[in-house]
């Protein structure tokens, strides 16, 4: 899911630099006061573990000779924190682009975006609440299957967006959601089975590992899940704001939204949900962009919300 | 160590390898920058980014063969979008029919235009990379104000990326070789065991790795020798640049 420079346009690429970059900055000053220099080493030599475990390919039981490898996203998050995985991935997407040619120059600041920001907080922010709201090996293990498919799910659709806006979208910003969110969903699902696989036997061998990760309290909890809430509406604003003010892309998409009788399989099957929404075509962008977003994000702000209460209501008792 | 061929390139000795790594910073971003915004219907404008290419590949001396096969990498991912627009473009005259499928001039052009960019952007990346050591790549983000935790976590990446690498690459081939059919569902279900060993390993390590720079004096910084300078050659080569594609935008644009 590395973007290409080739696939993004300017007018996107540079608001997602300032995002990641704001982002980096931010997380980098957070782990430098939580952390101790022991812990530079060992966040260097994870990302390298990454990259390593990246290469280990696994069969994709499904259809033979497909192989599909390990993110790693949210085993980093749940064992590091959020920001000390934050900028674990970072640098493994720094590293694949700079000396790999895995994702372009540019685009450095959509990837890190997609399969750092999202993936890493958003995986945290499940992980941890639902961890908090059922402990044990039962909670874990709901928590990483959760983390992992929604936050594979959420960077996905995110990479369908950047691409949409940017012009480059060769099917309707629906199909192309549907597309990657789907394929991703499924690829979740592969990594959350093995991220909580991977986590148990961690924990069986190395508990101390574990425990290495800089734990957020529960206001900490809420101030993030405020601002997972302020970056969704901020999100959610800004492609209903881009569908709004760029009759090209509309156009774009009312044309793209025309399928021809027998294009594809997939082309039929999503032609009557399209044409109904191909009547309204401002609306049909703003209710994408709404709903794709606030559902990622409405449901780490519920999970985490539960979480909260039932903290709270421990420490009263 | 067969991991090398990633980094293999850059210990050469070029006008290009030369520069300071900050000029080549700015011009492959800047050069990236300009390929991405040229629209879809100007597309010979991306003749005038050729030039600049063709020249620093010459100067830097990189063996051509080697360039266009791991330009011609493609990710499955940009395969797909490049295979899907002819289909789905649904301007200009059709062209072809293929069973159901029809193939418009519009959705061709809009192909042809991503691959073309995708080329650009992506040789200009390997020039960068190919001509600049990655510890000089490392000081050159630090000038431009990258957090300094975050280059130290790069660097480290990088000094240990083979050695992981390596012993990833051994417990493959372990398991391999255990088992009757290498990639069937038992590599599924020795893969758990794989990563978290691999976990294990990694984070033994760095408590050695943290001990061992402990010995010798590590205070928290990382100390370099020899520190960047701004040579009369770097000046004219972003002054090059510069004129360039000064002149590219008032007769072209």
């Amino acid at each position: 899911m590395h973007m290409p420079d080739a696939l993004l346009s300017p007018a996107v690429a540079v608001p997602a630099i300032a995002v990641s970059g704001g982002a980096l900055v931010f997380a980098c000053r957070r782990a430098a006061r939580e952390l101790d220099d022991r812990k530079v080493p060992l966040m260097g030599v994870l990302g390298a573990f990454v990259f390593a475990a990246q290469m280990i390919n696994l069969p994709l039981v499904v259809i033979p000779g497909v192989s599909w490898h390990l993110i790693g996203a949210v085993l980093m998050a749940s064992l590091l924190g959020p920001y000390s995985s934050f900028v674990v991935m970072a640098a493994v997407l720094v590293i694949q682009a700079l000396l790999l040619g895995d994702g372009g120059l540019l685009a450095l600041g959509c990837n890190v975006l997609n399969m750092g920001v999202i993936s890493c907080f958003l995986g945290y922010g499940i992980y941890s609440a639902i961890c908090s709201w059922a402990g044990g090996a039962r909670g874990r293990t709901i928590a990483a299957l959760a983390a992992a498919i929604v936050s594979s799910t959420a960077a996905a659709v995110a990479a369908a967006i950047e691409i949409h806006l940017s012009g480059k979208n060769p099917v309707s910003l629906f199909s192309a959601i549907w597309l990657m969110g789907g394929v991703h969903f499924l690829f979740g699902i592969g990594e959350g089975v093995l991220t909580v696989a991977v986590l148990n036997f961690i924990l069986k061998l190395r508990p101390v590992a574990v425990q290495g990760g800089a734990q957020m309290q529960p206001a900490a909890t809420r101030r993030f899940v405020l601002a997972g809430l302020a970056v969704s509406l901020l999100i959610g604003g800004m492609v209903s704001w881009w569908a709004s003010s760029s009759p090209d892309g509309l156009e774009h998409a009312a044309a793209v939204f025309e399928w021809p009788e027998r294009e594809s399989a997939f082309g039929g099957l999503m032609q009557p949900v399209e044409k109904a929404l191909a009547s309204v075509p401002f609306l049909a962008n703003v209710v994408i962009g709404l709903a794709t977003t606030a559902l990622a994000f409405g449901v780490s702000l519920m999970l985490s919300g539960l979480a909260v209460r039932r903290n709270a209501a421990s420490k009263a008792a | 160590m067969h991991h090398a061929y990633v980094d293999q390139l850059s210990g050469r000795s070029s006008p290009i390898h030369r520069l300071d790594p900050r000029t080549k910073i700015v011009c492959t971003l800047v050069f990236c920058g300009i390929v991405v915004s040229v629209p879809t219907d100007r597309l010979p404008l991306l003749g005038w980014c050729v030039p600049p290419l063709a020249v620093a590949l010459a100067l830097s001396r990189l063996p051509l063969v080697y360039f266009l096969r791991r330009c011609l990498l493609l990710s499955p991912f940009v395969a797909t979008v490049l295979l899907l627009f002819p289909f789905t473009q649904r301007s200009g005259p059709e062209l072809a029919q293929i069973g159901p499928l029809r193939v418009y001039s519009g959705g061709l052009l809009m192909s042809a235009g991503l691959a073309a960019r995708f080329l650009c952007t992506v040789l200009a990346a390997l020039i960068l990379a190919c001509t600049t050591p990655f510890a000089a790549l490392l000081r050159g983000l630090e000038k431009f104000r990258v957090p300094r935790l975050f280059i130290m976590v790069l660097s480290f990446l990088y000094r240990y990326l083979f050695v992981l690498v390596d012993e990833g690459d051994r417990m493959r081939r372990a398991r391999d070789s255990r088992s009757p059919r290498p990639g069937g569902v038992a590599a599924l279900r020795a893969a758990p065991g794989m990563v978290g060993m691999l976990f294990i390993r990694t984070y033994d390590r760095s408590e050695r790795v943290y001990s061992a720079m402990l010995a010798r004096g590590f205070d928290g910084t990382v100390r370099a020798l020899d520190e960047l300078r701004f040579h009369p050659a770097d000046a004219a080569a972003l002054a090059g640049f510069a004129a360039y594609f000064g002149i590219f935008f008032v007769i072209a644009w």
